[in-house]
């Protein structure tokens, strides 16, 4: 068996393969342009001529879920507060519970990650769930309402400022909600990409939405 | 008839500078802006709006307010619309509801005529409509075709969208009146987050229809909301109270699913009927109603009144309708003290102590009698105002959770307790002033006297309610429908609870007749809005576009979608048997389990023993309840020292994440579970030429040296890394291929090109399932059920009584060891070649039910119909004979057989 036993889980190790997110056909039938980024095939929408609303498929992000006691989880959060997330170096480390923690990185930089949180303590478990997660980004002037369209939770501003997460319902599915300077990531379980990328969708088009590439939304290109 | 606008004024909501135009049976009217369609039609004559549920009564407009039936109409193809309420639009249809052939001439009004000789007295379809039997279909056609109120034209389809929208507020406040701008106004000063609801046309309550002198207040308080950034919604209506303080609040076409953090009700009080011969009659109407139509609307609602009233507000009502150029001809007290100078100062004759025996008039009112003590007046009007007094409406109240008592002090019922965060003011909370005197109930006359105007209730209909035993307010609504209309008791609850009282021979204020529930909605409400946009989340798995370009018949199993065939069942099953065949397997349900305690941790949960496991092994365990009954199935693979990956069922998933996880918090063991089905996608790769097939896509040693049955191990198979685990729930050479989502497509495309060369075929659910049977393996949730010990269901050899470690579901199993088993679980080859349904009975010795089909299939690799079935224990010998029934009622006879159909020693699957 290989020294990493959960190697399987993670597509970082994958050798000529074309990584697909859930939402791939929704791209192409939307007219977007497939193009192969770090193994991924990633979808490019033409600008949307500053939509109101808009939405975005990056499950390619890279996504780790780490458990362990307290204590470790806050070591590795700096101590956050529950339902508080920090951005250091193009990393967020989201503090869902005393005992969980979710890092969103560059997919390029998971073996590291892993490598890095999970080195030297066997009392923390590090999981590569890059393709558990399907990840969708909702941004905009409306991006709010879109969201009380979809959901729940409460995230009126002084409740949801930026940096502040949350799990819980999303259009019916259990979810990860991250405020990112007021762009909201959504991350639901990847057999409900397709299913959460439609409804979000419908959800706004009374409002406006539309699909953008994922450059425009994370403002960088995809990194290695 | 003269015409009845009166002269414009300040507070009217009219904007006489544009007409609008729309039918009314057929016919144009002209109304303004503003108008509702009552207040339209009103003005152009119509004075007919409904008939009665049960007795097709005409009915005329009574509260003006959205709160009585009277004017539910149907408005472009939607019925039950409150015509009082609803703003006229330019080019709407509007037509009654429940007439025949027309609102005029209604020939099912006879029913009412026919009462009580026919009998549709109350609870009459107890006793009707029983001889004779053969009739019943004859009965049930007509009785549908005339209940109900209003159709739905199933070709009628709605292309609106609906929105729901979830809120979060600091502090709602349901009721726009004086009460309620206060509350939002100071809530929002002090600088909460403030959202206000009202359903009338118009903010103000009292203070917008009670004439000019309300004006001044009203316009400080909108300036006061306007400054302090309230957000109204208006018109708009809180549809009920539900757990947790949810109020769904419904406006136009979205609902607001609002959660405040304080809930202020401020829903005010509503004027109550009197109770008399005839006083539905049309003409017949509360004096807010015709307030309303005099200060809003302006509208006459009459030229010559008569007010019965039983408070102060009657004197409010015949002051308003003078100042309205009616002529009030008399205003009747039932109080005998009251001071009724106010009256009298307006010049109409004030008639203290009289209340009314009965209105006269056929369509319409044309007069009502009065009576004090034995002596009686009559006075000729087309316009008949009852004021009833005020009750509090606190139906929200008690939807949420609160409850109310009777303040004999006010005569109404307030609230009394409270949930946390709600709060009550104004006259909902009861700080009106006294209702006045509680009404007698009115002497008998020959005509009908109105309770419940929604449901036609009677006090002939209370009574014979409380002499057949109803007697309390509960069980003759029950009995009676009083309040269970639309209005659900806004109209009715307090009367109902008089007249009952009155027969019962209580003290009305002590009102020991209980109280009932107003159920929300509040108002109708349609389907669209309940449902709105109906997001119904669906799993896929990665490869799920595939299956369904490549013919796969996407159908739901579970929560998922799956392929349950290709085009030809059969043949897929019988590629698996001859060749290669492969189907995604993703659904199956994924976990990590790792830590220092994972093992001792998966020894305590399964009856197996998995402590002794080798490295790169897998093997299938069960998992039981504590009640021993099998939960759930699966595999165990072990990793490392430290770390297992182990499988469920598709459906188990979550449930077992759950118990897995909810153990570990009991045992705080060293261990972490982790759930990653999501993560991973699955195939199975099955055939004779599997292993051929799948050694040119990976180094890995696939050889039966390398890799046995039961082996475990990480391959690169066309370049993604996997775990490979060799077991077989089809019954042939297999490889369960574990991988990364994001490669699924990728590989599975792989898979289908190296299998070519060897005619491989995807296959689904349903030739998976012909497969399995042969082997005999089971599906718990289907072979099983919540009964179902691991003993009788044929696995002994799986439960490990001598472990070490307690586990999940021990001391039952030895419980059932020892006291024995009662059936079992076995397969069952039919001898006739028919193929019984699942669920159907095994026939016993005394020609009852014995036992249960659980799985039947047809096996065209072995030429006959194959199964599982429980039967009982002195059926379950191998060879036994058994019968199975068919619902045909045939029957299909059948031998038990302990071993597999197929490959019986398992050397295919060993190969």
């Amino acid at each position: 068996m290989s020294s990493d036993p959960f190697a399987f889980l993670s597509p970082a190790a994958a050798q000529d393969v074309a990584l697909r997110t859930p939402m791939e056909r929704n791209h192409r039938a939307a007219g977007a342009e497939l193009e192969d980024r770090d193994g991924w095939r990633i979808a490019s929408y033409p600008a949307n001529g500053g939509a109101s609303a808009w939405l975005a498929d990056v499950s390619h992000v890279g996504k780790i879920d780490v458990r362990g006691s307290s204590a470790k989880i806050d070591t590795l959060t700096g101590g956050s507060e529950l339902g508080r997330a920090s951005h250091v170096d193009g990393v967020w480390t989201l503090r869902l519970s005393p005992t969980h923690a979710v890092v969103l990185c560059p997919f390029g930089r998971v073996a590291e990650l892993r490598e890095r949180i999970g080195s030297g303590d066997a009392g923390l478990t590090v999981v590569d769930m890059t393709c558990g997660w399907a990840a969708l980004m909702i941004g905009g002037e409306h991006v709010r309402e879109v969201f009380m369209r979809s959901s729940a939770l409460d995230v009126r501003p002084h409740r949801f400022p930026p940096g502040a997460c949350v799990a819980g319902s999303v259009m019916r599915c259990a979810s990860i909600v991250l405020n990112d300077e007021g762009r909201f990531w959504v991350l639901c379980g990847w057999e409900f990409g397709e299913y959460m990328w439609e409804s979000l969708l419908d959800a706004g088009v009374t409002l406006g939405i539309a699909p953008v590439s994922s450059a425009v939304a994370l403002g960088t290109e995809v990194a290695a | 008839m003269a015409d009845t606008r009166l002269a414009s004024r300040q507070g009217e909501l009219i904007d006489r500078s544009r007409q609008v135009s729309f039918t009314w049976q057929g016919a144009e009217v002209s109304g303004y802006a503003g108008d509702t369609i009552a207040s339209a039609l009103f003005a152009a004559g119509t004075r007919v709006f409904s008939r009665s549920f049960k007795y097709h009564r005409r009915r005329g407009l009574m509260c003006c307010a959205g709160q009585c039936p009277n004017c539910l109409v149907n408005v472009d193809g939607e019925p039950t619309v409150r015509a009082c309420v609803t703003p006229i639009e330019q080019g709407m249809t509007v037509s009654h509801l429940n007439a025949w052939p027309s609102l005029n001439r209604d020939f099912l009004h006879l029913v009412g005529r026919l009462t009580p000789s026919f009998g549709m007295q109350v609870g009459f379809y107890y006793k009707t409509f029983i001889h004779p039997r053969r009739a019943w279909p004859l009965y049930e056609k007509v009785l549908r075709n005339a209940a109900g109120l209003g159709k739905l034209d199933p070709e009628h389809r709605r292309t609106d969208r609906y929105e729901k929208i979830h809120r979060h507020v600091d502090v709602l406040v349901i009721g726009g009146g004086e009460a309620g701008l206060e509350a939002a106004a100071e809530a929002a000063e002090a600088g909460k987050h403030t959202a206000l609801v009202d359903e009338g046309l118009a903010l103000g309550g009292y203070l917008a229809w009670g004439g000019p002198k309300g004006h001044a207040r009203l316009e400080e308080l909108l300036g006061r909301i306007t400054a302090a950034g309230v957000e109204v919604l208006q018109p708009a209506f809180a549809g009920g109270v539900y757990e947790g303080l949810l109020v769904p609040v419904y406006q136009g076409r979205t609902m607001h699913r609002v959660r405040p953090a304080e809930l202020v009700i401020a829903t005010g009080a509503i004027e109550q009927p009197l109770v008399f011969g005839n006083n539905d009659l049309p003409g017949v109407m509360l004096g807010t109603a015709a307030r309303r139509l005099v200060n809003q609307f302006r509208v006459m609602p009459g030229e010559e009144a008569v007010v019965v009233t039983s408070s102060d507000e009657g004197f409010d009502a015949a002051c308003d309708l003078t100042d309205g150029g009616v002529n009030v001809v008399a205003v009747a007290d039932a109080r005998p003290n009251a001071d009724g100078s106010r009256v009298e100062d307006a010049g109409i004759e004030y008639l203290p102590g009289f209340q009314p025996l009965q209105a006269k008039g056929s369509k319409a009112v044309s007069g009502v009698v009065v009576t004090r003590n034995g002596e009686s007046r009559s006075f000729g009007c087309d316009l008949l105002v009852m004021a009833g007094g005020s009750v509090g409406h606190t139906a929200f109240v008690t939807q949420g959770g609160g409850t109310i008592r009777y303040d004999r002090e006010r005569r109404r019922y307030v609230p009394d307790s409270l949930p946390k965060g709600m709060r009550v003011v104004g006259s909902a909370a009861g700080t009106a002033a006294a209702a006045g005197a509680v009404p007698a109930k009115a002497p008998k006359t020959s005509c009908k006297q109105m309770v419940c105007f929604c449901e036609d209730v009677t006090t002939k209909d209370i009574g014979l309610s409380l002499d057949e035993g109803f007697r309390s307010l509960e069980l003759s609504k029950r009995y009676t429908t009083v309040t269970m209309g639309p209005c659900q008791g806004r109209m009715c609850h307090r009367n109902s609870g008089l007249v009952i009282a009155d027969e019962l021979g209580l003290d009305p204020d002590a009102q020991r007749v209980g109280v009932t529930t107003a159920r929300a909605p509040h108002n109708p409400t349609s389907f669209s809005l309940l449902a709105a946009r109906g997001y119904e989340p669906v799993k896929r798995t990665s490869t799920h576009h595939w299956h369904a370009e490549h013919g796969g018949k996407m159908l739901w199993a579970g929560d998922w979608k799956r392929p349950y065939d290709y085009g030809d069942a059969q043949s897929e099953a019988d590629a698996v048997h001859e060749s290669l065949g492969l189907i995604d397997v993703s659904t199956l349900g994924k976990l990590i389990v790792r830590g220092p305690d994972a093992a001792a941790f998966l020894e305590r949960l399964y009856p197996n023993r998995f402590g002794d496991m080798k490295l790169a092994r897998v093997r299938y365990g069960i998992v039981c309840g504590d009640d021993g009954s099998i939960i759930d199935d699966g595999t165990v693979a072990r990793l490392s020292d430290t770390e297992y990956y182990v499988t469920t069922t598709s459906s188990g998933a979550g449930g077992m994440e759950q118990w897995f996880t909810w153990w570990n918090a009991v045992w705080k063991m060293d261990c972490e579970i982790v759930n990653v089905t999501s993560t991973i996608a699955a195939f199975n790769l099955a055939g004779p030429n599997a292993r051929t097939a799948l050694q040119g896509l990976t180094d890995f040693d696939l050889s039966n040296e390398a890799f046995p049955y039961l082996g475990a191990g990480q391959a690169q198979i066309a370049g993604v890394p996997c775990l490979v685990l060799r077991i077989g729930f089809v019954g042939e050479l297999g490889y369960e291929i574990h991988l990364p989502s994001a490669a699924a497509e990728h590989l599975w495309e792989k898979l289908m090109e190296a299998g070519e060369p060897y005619a491989v075929k995807p296959f689904g659910l349903e030739p998976q399932r012909v497969l399995r049977l042969e082997k005999m393996h089971i599906i718990v949730g289907q072979d099983t059920n919540a009964e179902s010990n691991p003993l009788e269901a044929g696995m002994p050899w799986i439960v490990k009584l001598d472990k070490e470690s307690d586990w999940i579901g021990r001391y039952a199993i030895e419980w059932y060891k020892n006291r024995g088993d009662r059936f079992a679980l076995v397969g069952w080859e039919a001898q006739n070649g028919k193929v019984p349904v699942e669920g159907t009975q095994v026939i016993g010795s005394d020609g009852g039910p014995a036992g249960r089909i659980t799985s039947s299939r047809f096996s065209r690799r072995l030429g006959k119909a194959i199964g599982i079935a429980w039967v009982p224990l002195s059926m379950s010998e191998d060879g036994t004979g058994i019968t199975i029934s068919d619902p045909s009622g045939a029957t299909i006879p059948a031998t038990v057989t302990h071993k597999a159909f197929y490959d019986p020693d398992g050397e295919r699957l060993r190969s």
